[in-house]
């Protein structure tokens, strides 16, 4: 067994495995137990798989903080996740040996600053020799920045447009028709009685049938 | 059967003719590619479709940006923070950086300054876009910095200091960088105004420490790159 310590400020992550040794330095391949103490006061314990989901969120989550806009992770396994939690940070880290009990242990920013360069320093410690490598990191998008500026301010510029459409419209209704557009009222009388006019030349008009039948009856009559 | 020339335009169709019809007498070899790539001798050791090293410095090349101007505004007021947290940071960050760049020629303070005058807010601004180069050296200094002041950083944020202290130095940590913006940036920019309430001034300061502490160490200089490309990705 090979043993391989990182030590920062207090906090203590130790990692034992099988690999190699060579001359001082001893390589870790296989990593079977790790250990990590945080100011004496917390001590967790684990696998490769718990390696992994420390990797996989707490440096996101730490990309995070720079940014001002923190939020929960949670390792894809749900082996550990991490969330804000009053000035600090809730780490909740699934208990080794199969059990679904979780340590839940409360981080201020400089022990969880610790932990992630310890991290740091796992991944790019070349004596590790486990395949474990750092999530991609990107610049957050626009919408994940609402909580930057204020709400007033994000309302501000939607807010005046609209009241500025508004405004306008409203005025527009104000401004009089001009006069060259404005139909003069006798024209207007002269229209209404050409419409009636024509509404009454196209009413049905109804047959005399009688008067017909007797022009039809006295034609018939005359031989 | 010899090539001759066209009889109405003079021009040797005929050639085109007789090659076609006797591909092996022909003097045009229809076979062989008729862009050839030209043979590589000693002196032209480059491949021209690879990016060379002397490409990196032709003028007019047009360079994707790395950070935008949130970026580079961040970027300046941490190296800011750094120097409001150890006197002597701006000539560390010097040494640091003329040891970096020993191999590639000389670098002195005054060439530092006109890449940190791109930030917007500064008094004397340039306007000049940062190679991608020179984000990253300033990033891994930045980074470099914090590792160099981690203690000091871990202080600032551990809430198991003593609570008195700890709000002694937060103040006067603000203070030290309220003066140093005051004399650097542009006091008509309504942030550097907002930056006089000494309440919006201990925030920010938390933060800059906060993100100082986060991305101290070589692996800091991812996060923190990605930091500064907040909102360029849609």
């Amino acid at each position: 067994m090979h043993s391989i310590q990182y030590t920062l400020l207090g906090c203590r992550l130790h990692l034992l495995g099988q690999g190699a040794e060579d001359g001082d330095n001893s390589t870790i391949t296989e990593l079977k137990q790790l250990t990590l103490d945080l100011e004496d006061h917390v001590r967790l314990t684990g696998g490769q798989m718990h390696l992994e989901a420390l990797v996989q969120t707490l440096l996101p989550y730490a990309r995070h903080i720079i940014s001002g806009q923190t939020r929960e992770f949670t390792s894809a396994n749900g082996t550990v996740s991490i969330t804000p939690f009053h000035r600090g940070h809730r780490l909740r880290f699934q208990k080794d040996g199969g059990s679904r009990e979780k340590y839940d242990v409360q981080l201020d920013d400089g022990e969880l600053a610790n932990v992630v360069r310890c991290l740091d320093a796992v991944i790019h410690d070349p004596r590790l020799q486990v395949d474990i490598t750092a999530p991609p990191m990107q610049g957050l998008r626009e919408r994940e920045l609402r909580n930057r500026l204020p709400l007033r301010r994000r309302l501000a510029a939607p807010v005046g447009g609209l009241a500025l459409t508004m405004v306008l419209v409203g005025l527009g209704f104000l401004v009089p028709v001009p006069e060259r557009f404005r139909v003069p009222d006798s024209e207007e009388q002269e229209g209404d009685a050409a419409v009636e006019l024509m509404e009454e030349q196209s009413l049905p008009t109804e047959l005399d049938t009688e008067a017909i039948n007797r022009e039809e009856g006295a034609a018939a009559a005359d031989p | 059967m010899a090539p001759w020339p066209c009889r109405f335009c003079r021009r040797w169709h005929g050639v085109l003719i007789f090659a076609l019809l006797n591909p092996e007498r022909s003097p045009i070899n229809l076979t062989a590619d008729p862009h050839p790539e030209p043979a590589r001798t000693v002196a032209d050791d480059k491949d021209p479709i690879q990016p060379q090293q002397d490409d990196a410095d032709f003028p007019n090349k047009p360079e994707p940006r790395l950070i935008g101007r949130h970026g580079l505004q961040q970027l300046d007021l941490l190296m800011t923070t750094i120097e409001a947290l150890d006197f002597r940071g701006s000539e560390a960050m010097m040494a640091l950086l003329r040891q970096k760049n020993a191999a590639r020629g000389a670098m002195d303070q005054v060439e530092l300054w006109k890449w940190r005058t791109t930030n917007p807010l500064r008094r004397t601004m340039r306007r000049n876009r940062l190679k991608q180069a020179q984000v990253t050296t300033m990033v891994g200094l930045v980074c470099h910095m914090a590792a160099h002041l981690y203690p000091v950083l871990h202080q600032f944020i551990s809430v198991r200091e003593d609570q008195s202290l700890a709000e002694a130095r937060w103040a006067g940590l603000t203070r030290r960088l309220q003066d140093l913006v005051r004399q650097r940036m542009n006091p008509r920019r309504a942030a550097m105004q907002r930056f006089a309430d000494d309440e919006h001034a201990l925030a920010m300061t938390k933060q800059m420490v906060r993100a100082l502490a986060f991305s101290a160490g070589p692996g800091g200089e991812q996060r923190l790159l990605a930091s500064l490309q907040d909102g360029m990705r849609r």
